[in-house]
């Protein structure tokens, strides 16, 4: 509701400039890269954890993609891989792989150790920052190769010529939507979101599924760090921050969205759609720069309490 | 018999002055640098020659590119041991041999181009000559910029170098460092009082702004992309909407504020070009703005903007420039800073008295002018530096 009233207000106000197909185009391809790092946290929240390390895990996700295009970086593999989209391919691969570590760290962390998901995450997201400047001191350029990866328009005779990225976004946030919502683990996942000891004592194996919410999580955040690297041409450490807050405030206002507080996979997208709405719209009206962050700070203290104010009143 | 004693003792003073004039000219025809024989007073000496040759008639001292005589911030690069006034950046003879067991504190701002490029001369020459160069980024965050520096002091370490973070923030580490008798050299430190400080001279900007003013054909929209809050940063804006509003006061200009990063200010542009179709050109702060306003045109297909942007990197700025992705830019010799910066370090640590001011100027590449290539190390050794013990807010 909130999403179609904000459309209709940016549309009134400038509707000679709002519902242009140029302006939706831009809309939904910004909205690509957050969706697929926001549809990885949704899968962390339901079960209960936070994940704080996703800004660096998308810093690190670009920086490995990019190192390992370079063929010297990987002398024997990338010949085996020949011709030359396989080290794409190859790069990307890596990255997810990463992302997939960096979930594992987390994941047995917070389940085997029992420290509290907030604090190690925090803590791997420091130690993040730390790897990339070790591993670049100064921005890393990628080839053309890879740019088109995340910037080419397909299909190019379509009017609205959608880029790949954002086709990236929708096939990884259907898989996701499959998973939490029409699988075993997507409806085990929500048990132990809902209660963890109750699920525990359905003979579910909370650990296994809190680490892979981690594993999945990372996976994207790095998935999405290696197509950033491919759609600015450069990966650079620290790259991944704006992302953070963004991301957060798109799964918690997509919880108020369609399942009574619930994190979900729609919910999430059009949390996504909601905060790129109001950039563009913002834009458009010329009001100053700083009204972006005071309003997806807002949104995310008021989705937070409508969060909570609708699961108290479903509870009740 | 005295009038012809002298008259013999001048006639052999003046044969002796054409042999010592003879010999001058074969040493200065001759292929030996002349590096070793300079000395403390070498400026004088210099100002002694020209003055010579002046008077002579000699055309062969002239104050062109091929009359310089300073090294290449490359060339200075690893340089070990003396280096001659002739040969330096600052006119002064250095003796790099300070630098022997001596450790540099380095607060960074950030490992953008602009920085490296600045620390990338000097610590092959501190760690060359048996001293060691520690770096901490700061990444803009205040916290970290007074930590760093409190850590560099409370340790001992020799001297501090300051690489772009703000002066004001420094404050502290500043104060402590002239109490300790520490030297802190700055680079875009901006005018703080007890450091010695160097800077881009920014007039490169205001002519950049007028160009941009004639092609624009003195009206239209134009677009800053930029992020507010950064001193170094603030002053290229204020000076474009200086020169606008004073000579062009018909173009319009809009603001679009990005977060720093590509993605952010290709976002920026391209919510800005939708707010703003009539925009006719873009000027962007550095290279970061610029690699994501070009994008975002590039998305949009037009091809009727003009792009501009503020560069010190070969491999970003003057590569598009060389490609034709941008129209024009202001080169910072951030490299030539960086060997200033060093030998400043070991001049302080000589004990020699600095200026609290150099100004190093930029130079502004128009269309049809020669971009540096890649591997040439920018731009660098243009006009002479300036020395001030003034605030550059002074004058």
């Amino acid at each position: 509701m909130v999403l179609v009233a904000e459309i209709i207000f940016f549309g009134c106000m400038r509707f000679d400039r709002f519902f242009t197909t140029a302006n939706w185009h831009v809309i939904l391809n910004n909205c690509a890269l957050l969706g697929i790092i926001s549809g990885g946290l949704t899968l962390v929240l339901i079960v209960g954890d936070f994940d704080l390390s996703i800004a660096g895990a998308v810093g690190l996700g670009g920086i490995v993609a990019v190192e390992f295009l370079d063929p010297e970086s990987i002398p024997t593999v990338e010949r085996a891989l020949e011709p030359g989209n396989w080290t794409i391919f190859f790069a990307i691969l890596v990255a997810l792989a990463v992302g997939a570590v960096i979930g594992l760290f987390n994941g047995l962390v917070v389940t085997v150790f029992r420290i509290n998901a907030f604090v190690t995450t925090l803590g791997t997201g420091a130690i993040l920052v730390g790897v990339h400047r070790w591993m670049r001191d100064r921005d890393l350029p990628t080839n053309n190769r890879f740019k088109n990866v995340a910037n080419s328009k397909w299909p190019e005779w379509h009017f609205f010529q959608p880029k790949l990225v954002l086709w990236f976004m929708i096939g990884v946030l259907l898989l996701l939507g499959f998973l939490v919502s029409r699988t075993v683990a997507g409806r085990r996942l929500d048990a132990i979101g809902g209660n963890e000891t109750a699920a525990r004592l359905s003979g579910i194996r909370v650990s296994r599924y809190r680490i892979m919410g981690f594993v999945i999580c990372a996976m994207c955040a790095a998935g999405a760090g290696a197509l950033l690297a491919a759609r600015t041409g450069v990966a650079s450490a620290g790259s991944g921050n704006s992302f953070l807050l963004e991301a957060f405030t798109a799964c918690f206002l997509g919880a108020v969205t369609f399942r009574n507080g619930e994190f979900n996979i729609p919910g999430t997208f059009t949390g996504v759609l909601f905060l790129k709405v109001t950039f563009s719209g913002i834009a458009l009206m010329g009001w100053p720069n700083y009204w972006p962050s005071i309003v997806t700070g807002g949104f995310l203290i008021l989705s937070v309490s409508s969060s909570g104010l609708i699961q108290r009143l479903f509870e009740d | 018999m005295n009038k012809r004693r002298i008259m013999g003792l001048l006639a052999i003073l003046v044969a002796f002055a054409f042999v010592a004039a003879a010999c001058g000219d074969d040493d200065d025809s001759g292929s030996s640098s002349a590096a070793s024989e300079t000395s403390s007073d070498a400026s004088s000496d210099a100002s002694s020659d020209s003055s010579s040759d002046t008077e002579s008639g000699s055309d062969e001292v002239d104050l062109t590119a091929s009359g310089d005589t300073r090294l290449t911030p490359r060339e200075e690069q690893g340089y070990v041991g003396v280096l001659s006034a002739e040969q330096s950046q600052s006119g002064r003879e250095v003796d790099f041999g300070i630098f022997e067991g001596k450790t540099i504190g380095v607060v960074r701002v950030l490992q953008v181009p602009e920085a490296t490029i600045q620390s990338d001369i000097c610590a092959p020459i501190v760690e060359a000559n048996g001293g060691t160069m520690d770096i901490i980024d700061s990444n803009f965050d205040p916290t970290v910029m007074v930590q760093a520096g409190e850590t560099f002091l409370g340790r001992g370490d020799d001297a501090i170098w300051n690489i772009s973070n703000p002066g004001a923030v420094m404050r502290p580490i500043i104060d402590e460092a002239n109490a300790a008798g520490t030297p802190f050299v700055s680079t875009y430190n901006f005018d703080e009082p007890g450091s010695i400080d160097i800077k881009e001279h920014d007039w490169g900007h205001a002519l950049l702004f007028q160009f941009i003013g004639y092609e624009m054909g003195g009206e239209g929209k134009l677009a800053l992309a930029i992020l507010p809050g950064i001193e170094t940063l603030d002053i290229r804006t204020h000076i474009g909407y200086s020169v606008l509003n004073y000579s062009f006061p018909n173009i319009e200009i809009v603001e679009f504020v990005g977060d720093g990063t590509i993605e952010g200010f290709r976002a920026a542009t391209e919510a800005g070009l939708q707010a703003h179709p009539d925009v006719t050109a873009i000027y962007s702060h550095w290279d970061v703005p610029a690699a994501g306003v070009l994008q975002a045109i590039e998305d949009s297909g037009r091809d009727d903007i003009l792009t501009t942007s503020y560069t010190g990197d070969e491999e970003t700025g003057f590569a598009w420039m060389r490609e034709g992705k941008l129209t024009a830019t202001v080169a910072q010799a951030n490299s030539q800073i960086g060997a200033l910066a060093c030998e400043y370090l070991a001049l302080a640590l000589s004990g020699v008295p600095l200026p609290e001011h150099t100004l190093v100027p930029t130079t502004t590449l128009l269309p049809g002018m020669d971009v540096p290539e890649s591997g040439s190390g920018g731009i660098f050794n243009g006009p002479p530096i300036f020395e001030t013990s003034q605030l550059v807010d002074d004058y």
